[in-house]
């Protein structure tokens, strides 16, 4: 499972550096991901704009994340493929996480 | 019925349309990760779109094959495995898909909202995700193994008005 974890611009960015989100990788992403969150800090930004596939796995280990934090800390998922926003807008999860779509210029959360 | 049941549904859904994509295989997910990695790169004339719904639904359907494999006497679970076959449909693209797992229980075949109570559900989306995006969902337990058979529509407009699923705990039909 390839991530990389920085604190940057006043946000813990994590940047997941794999094509797919799926059964077989799902439980590692959602276990090295939750020691990272679950104590206060800022705001979390996962990239994932790498991801060009997403199943239901992947997007449980993300509730799993939000879940897993702090209760003050908010979280926003950037650089959403057009596959990945249909599975989190067909099971409503649109309204429960901030979707910021990839941008060209490549600056995160600016349109 | 004398035929084997794949070869049955096989026969009586595909109508002499082309096969797009065939494979018989171990239901694990790094198994079934290949799979759609096969079928992405086989299946690339497709439109985008629609390739996106269908890759979405056979991993929804085989990661819950592979969580529910053949149950042992101990209460263990052997893998199962899975034969899936795509063809064209003048609706878009149908599958089949059979496994000799457990039994499929029939409230996945229901439709059902989903509610986003707290705490927010971190499972329960896989049946939610497959009702939704596919057209004439059938099961089937027939000699001791399960089959389903769906269209997914053209387009994902087709798909917001989704048939009845059924259900039939042996293939006699």
């Amino acid at each position: 499972m390839k991530l990389m974890v920085e604190e940057c611009q006043g946000q813990l960015r994590i940047t997941v550096q794999e094509r797919r989100l799926d059964a077989a990788n799902a439980s590692r992403f959602r276990d090295l991901l939750r020691p990272k969150v679950n104590h206060p800090g800022p705001p979390v930004m996962i990239d994932l704009s790498a991801v060009d596939f997403i199943d239901s796995s992947g997007l449980g280990a993300v509730v799993a994340i939000k879940k897993a934090m702090d209760p003050g800390r908010d979280i926003s998922l950037y650089g959403l493929s057009s596959q990945v926003s249909r599975v989190f807008q067909l099971t409503r999860m649109d309204r429960v996480f901030t979707l910021i779509p990839a941008i060209k210029n490549g600056a995160y959360g600016e349109r | 019925m004398t035929k084997h049941p794949f070869a049955y549904f096989l026969q009586k859904l595909r109508h002499g349309h082309q096969t797009l994509f065939h494979r018989r295989l171990r239901a694990d997910p790094d198994t079934i990760r290949k799979v759609l990695i096969d079928l992405r790169h086989d299946c690339a004339d497709l439109a985008a779109d629609l390739l996106a719904r269908l890759e979405l639904v056979l991993a929804e359907i085989m990661n819950n094959m592979a969580e529910h494999g053949r149950a042992q006497a101990d209460g263990s679970l052997l893998p199962s495995y899975i034969h899936l076959c795509v063809f064209d449909h003048p609706k878009g693209v149908a599958c089949i898909l059979g496994d000799n797992g457990q039994i499929l229980p029939p409230t996945c075949l229901i439709r059902s909202d989903l509610t986003l109570g707290e705490p927010l559900a971190e499972g329960g989306f896989g049946w939610f995700i497959i009702r939704e995006t596919t057209r004439s969902l059938c099961y089937f337990r027939g000699k001791r193994r399960n089959y389903l058979t769906f269209v997914i529509p053209q387009t994902s407009d087709s798909a917001q008005t989704p048939t009845k699923a059924q259900f039939s705990a042996d293939c006699k039909r």
